[in-house]
C-alpha cells in the first residue's frame, strides 16, 4: 500500500499545485466559525463547572444510585468508545484494501477517532467518585479485569490513533512550514516543531509508507479488540440484558456504524464551511452511503439477534427487562433508537436519491443520535433490573434520570470532542494536501494511458517506476 | 316499641355468637391431662440417663409442657430412691444422670424401674409415670478381611450375675454424619442372632471425614427390655477431608499478584507484540529525524 507516494508534487504545474494548497490550507475561522467555537467553549466550560460542583460535592449531584450507578456517562463513554472506530475504518481498512477513493475522508476519519478516544478515556474518569484515585488502577489493578484490559487497550489505540493521524501528516507539514506568510508565529514554531525533519527524500517516504501500512495493520486487532472489551465489561456481568454472547459483534458492527455516520457528517460539514465541494464529491457520499447502509444492515442483523432470542425465550428475569424496552417506559426511546439508528438511514440511503450530501447528512445525524440512544439503552434499563427485587429503598432508586450536572459535562464532552476536531481544522489540512496534489499528478499521468487502451490498473506500477 | 324489640333481638344474637365463638376457643385453651413419657438411655455402656418428655394435648394438639416440676425416682418412690428434681425445658424435656449414690442399688439388681411423679399446679394434678428396664450392654468389634470390612455387634443382657447374650434384638448400625445416620448397608436394621451376635458389611466406602475418622455408631431405640442403648465407636475407615483452599491459589477472583499464569502469558504477550510494534514505529520516526537532519546538513555542504 503507497500511502505517500514518491511522486514529486513539482511535476505538476505550479498554478494547479498552488490552487490545492490554496483551497485546502487551513483557514482562519470566519464568524460562524468563531460563533461555533465559542459555543463550543461555553458547553464546555458549563461541563466543567458541573464537574466542579459533582467533585465538591460528590456523586451525589448525580441521578446515580445504588441501582443504577452507570448512567449516561458511562452510555457516552461506550459512545465515544464505538465512534472512535471509524478511524480503522476508513484509514486501515480501505487503504489496505488499495481504496483510493476515501483519501479525502481518511484525515477527517482519524481526528474523530483521536478526539473520541481521548473523551472516552475523560469520561470514564468524570464516572468515579474519587478520580484521583485512577493512578491506582495502574498500581493496583487486577489483570483479571476486564477493566483493566480496557484502560490498556483504550491506552494502546489511543497512541496508534494518534501515529496514525501523524505520520501521514509529515508531507503536510512540509508544505505548511514553507508558507510561513499565511501562517501565524507560534503556529509556524509548531508546524517546525512536529515536521521540520521531514524533506520528502525518497528514503523517507518509503519508511513513512512502511510505518502507516503497519499501522493500518496493527489498528485493526486493536481497535476490535477495544470494542469487544467494551462489551465484556456489560457481558462477563450476569444480568438480564447483558448476559449476552452476541455482545463483541454486535458493539463493533455499532461502532462502525455510527463512525461511518459521525464521518457523513462531518464530511458534509467540512465541504459546506470550506469550499471543499471540489475534493469531498457526491461520488463520495455515493460510496460512503453504500458502505453506511451495509452497515446498517449489519446492525440491524446484530440487534435482531440481541432481542429475537431472549424475547422469543422470556426467561423471567429477562422477560420485565424486555418488556420495559418494547413495550414499556423505555419503549419510546427504543424504537426511536431502531428507527434513527438503522431503519430510517437504511431507507433514506438505500436509493441513489438518498445518497446525496443532504439526504445522506440528514442520514448520518440521525444514526449518530440513535447510537447515543442506543448507548443509553444498553447500559441503564438492565441496571434497574435485577435478579433480586429491590426492596425497601427509598423511591429515587427505582428510577435513573440524569441531573443538570450529568448533562452538562456530558453535553461538554461531546463538545470538547467537537472542540478538538474543531481546532484540529483550524491548524491543521483536514484533507491531505500532498495526497490530493499527487493524485491530481495520477489522473494527468494515466488520462493519455488510459485513452490508449491500457489498464487504468497500471496507475501503481507507474507511479512505482517513476 | 318496636325500635327496642329490634335492639334487643340483634345484643341477643351478638351476645350468642360471641358466646358459640367463645366457648371452642375456652374448651381448645384448656389443657388436657399431663403426659409423662420416660426413656432410658445406656450410653457406651458407662454412661446410664433418664429422658423425661412432658406433653398435653391442647387445641386439638399435643404440646410440650415447661417448667413443670418432676421427682424422678429408682425402683421405687422414697426419698433414699430419688434419682433427682428437675423442671422440663421448653421443649418439655428434662434429663437425669443416675447418681452415685444411687450405684449399689444400680448394681444389685438386674432390671430397674424409674418411675416419674409431677409436682401439682394450677393447671395439672400431681401425675406418675413408670418404665422397667433390664440391664443390657453393646459390645462392638470391627474386622477388615480383604477389602471388606465388618462390623460385629453383641448384644448382652445382665442375668442372673452374668452378661448374657440378648437374641431378636433390633439394632441399627450407621456412622454419624451431619445432621444424622446413615446405615453402613444396605439393611436399615439388624436382629440380633440366638448368640446376640449381629455382623454388618461396611459398605460406605470412599465416605469423607475430619482425618479419615468415622464414628460408627450401633444403637436399640426404645427396645421395650432394655430402653435404648447406644454404642459409638471411632474407626479410620473415611478418607480424609482434603481442604481445598482456593485463596492462594492463581484464580480469575483472586488477587492481582495471583492472576492465572496463562492469563498473565496471553495479556503480556499480547500487549508486548502491540507495544513492540509501536515502538518500532516511534523508532523510524526517530530515523525520520536523523534522515532530515542529514540532508539539511548535506545540501548546506554543497558548494
Amino acid at each position: 500500500v503507497d500511502t505517500l507516494t514518491t511522486i514529486k508534487p513539482e511535476k505538476i504545474s505550479l498554478s494547479n499545485r498552488e490552487r490545492i494548497i490554496h483551497e485546502l490550507y487551513p483557514q482562519k475561522f470566519g464568524r460562524r466559525g468563531k460563533i461555533w467555537t465559542a459555543t463550543l467553549i461555553v458547553l464546555c466550560l458549563i461541563g466543567a463547572f458541573a464537574y466542579y460542583r459533582q467533585l465538591r460535592y460528590g456523586l451525589v449531584v448525580t441521578g446515580m444510585r445504588d441501582y443504577v450507578s452507570w448512567g449516561i456517562y458511562i452510555s457516552n463513554f461506550v459512545f465515544f468508545v464505538a465512534i472512535s472506530l471509524v478511524g480503522s475504518l476508513i484509514t486501515a481498512v480501505l487503504r489496505l484494501a488499495d481504496v483510493h477513493w476515501s483519501t479525502p475522508l481518511t484525515r477527517i476519519a482519524e481526528i474523530i477517532a483521536v478526539s473520541a478516544i481521548f473523551f472516552a478515556s475523560a469520561i470514564i474518569i468524570v464516572d468515579m467518585g474519587r478520580p484521583e484515585r485512577f493512578v491506582h488502577l495502574f498500581m493496583y489493578g487486577r489483570l483479571q479485569s476486564p477493566i483493566m484490559w480496557d484502560v490498556i487497550v483504550i491506552g494502546t489505540y489511543f497512541i496508534i490513533s494518534i501515529l496514525l493521524v501523524y505520520l501521514p501528516l509529515l508531507p503536510d507539514l512540509k508544505i505548511l512550514i514553507a508558507h510561513k506568510e499565511k501562517n501565524t508565529r507560534w503556529l509556524n514554531k509548531y508546524y517546525r516543531f512536529l515536521g521540520s525533519f521531514w524533506r520528502g527524500t525518497d528514503q523517507q517516504f518509503k519508511i513513512a509508507n512502511r510505518g502507516i501500512t503497519i499501522l493500518c495493520i496493527t489498528i485493526i486487532p486493536v481497535a476490535f479488540c477495544i470494542h469487544t472489551v467494551t462489551s465484556w465489561l456489560f457481558a462477563t456481568t450476569y444480568r438480564p440484558g447483558w448476559d449476552s454472547t452476541n455482545f463483541g459483534a454486535y458493539f463493533i458492527s455499532g461502532a462502525f456504524l455510527v463512525g461511518a455516520g459521525a464521518v457523513v457528517v462531518a464530511m458534509y460539514v467540512f465541504r459546506k464551511a470550506y469550499n471543499l465541494e471540489k475534493y469531498i464529491t457526491a461520488e463520495h457520499f455515493n460510496k460512503m452511503g453504500k458502505i453506511v447502509v451495509l452497515l446498517a444492515l449489519l446492525y440491524l442483523y446484530f440487534n435482531i439477534n440481541e432481542f429475537l432470542v431472549p424475547a422469543f425465550k422470556m426467561k423471567k428475569p429477562e422477560e420485565e427487562h424486555l418488556t420495559e424496552l418494547f413495550a414499556g417506559k423505555f419503549a419510546p426511546l427504543f424504537w426511536f433508537a431502531i428507527l434513527t439508528s438503522m431503519i430510517v438511514p437504511i431507507i433514506i440511503m438505500l436509493f441513489k436519491a438518498g445518497r446525496k450530501p443532504k439526504p445522506m447528512f440528514i442520514a448520518g445525524v440521525l444514526i449518530v443520535v440513535g447510537a447515543w440512544c442506543k448507548r443509553f439503552l444498553i447500559v441503564t434499563p438492565t441496571l434497574l433490573h435485577p435478579f433480586l427485587p429491590m426492596s425497601n429503598v427509598p423511591d429515587n432508586y427505582r428510577h435513573y434520570f440524569p441531573t443538570w450536572e450529568e448533562w452538562a459535562i456530558a453535553i461538554g464532552s461531546l463538545a470538547g470532542a467537537l472542540l478538538v476536531i474543531t481546532f484540529f481544522v483550524r491548524i491543521l489540512p483536514i484533507i491531505p494536501i500532498h495526497e490530493t496534489i499527487t493524485e491530481e499528478q495520477e489522473t494527468i499521468d494515466v488520462q493519455p494511458i488510459a485513452t490508449n487502451g491500457t489498464a487504468t490498473n497500471n496507475i501503481k506500477e507507474k507511479i512505482i517506476a517513476e | 316499641m318496636k325500635r327496642i324489640k329490634i335492639i334487643n333481638y340483634v345484643c341477643t344474637l351478638i351476645a350468642g355468637l360471641l358466646l358459640f365463638c367463645a366457648v371452642p376457643r375456652a374448651q381448645d385453651s384448656t389443657p388436657g391431662d399431663l403426659n409423662i413419657n420416660l426413656r432410658y438411655f445406656m450410653f457406651n455402656n458407662k454412661i446410664s440417663y433418664v429422658l423425661v418428655n412432658t406433653k398435653t394435648k391442647m387445641a386439638g394438639k399435643f404440646q410440650p409442657v415447661r417448667k413443670i416440676g418432676l421427682s424422678v425416682y429408682l425402683d421405687s418412690v422414697a426419698g433414699s430412691n430419688l434419682i433427682g428434681k428437675v423442671n422440663t425445658d421448653t421443649n418439655g424435656n428434662a434429663q437425669l444422670l443416675i447418681p452415685a449414690s444411687l450405684r449399689s442399688a444400680w448394681d444389685a439388681s438386674a432390671s430397674h424401674k424409674f418411675l416419674a411423679v409431677s409436682v401439682a399446679n394450677k393447671q395439672f394434678a400431681e401425675t406418675s409415670a413408670d418404665i422397667e428396664i433390664i440391664k443390657a450392654k453393646i459390645v462392638l468389634d470391627t474386622t477388615t478381611v480383604d477389602t471388606i470390612k465388618s462390623i460385629t455387634a453383641k448384644v448382652f443382657e445382665f442375668k442372673d450375675n452374668d452378661w448374657t447374650p440378648a437374641p431378636d434384638v433390633e439394632l441399627k448400625i450407621g456412622v454419624r454424619r451431619l445432621g444424622g445416620m446413615l446405615p453402613i448397608g444396605k439393611e436399615a436394621t439388624y436382629t440380633t442372632d440366638s448368640t446376640g451376635e449381629v455382623t454388618a458389611e461396611f459398605t460406605k466406602l470412599n465416605l469423607p471425614a475430619e482425618k479419615g475418622i468415622l464414628t460408627l455408631v450401633v444403637n436399640a431405640e426404645d427396645n421395650d427390655k432394655y430402653g435404648n442403648l447406644v454404642y459409638e465407636q471411632k474407626i479410620p475407615w473415611g478418607v480424609p477431608i482434603v481442604q481445598s483452599d482456593d485463596w492462594n491459589k492463581r484464580t480469575l477472583y483472586s488477587t492481582r499478584f495471583r492472576s492465572p499464569i496463562w492469563l498473565l502469558f496471553m495479556a503480556y504477550s499480547v500487549m508486548a507484540a502491540v507495544w513492540g510494534v509501536l515502538l518500532y514505529l516511534v523508532m523510524q520516526i526517530i530515523k525520520l529525524r536523523k534522515l532530515g537532519k542529514k540532508v539539511a546538513v548535506d545540501n548546506f555542504s554543497m558548494p
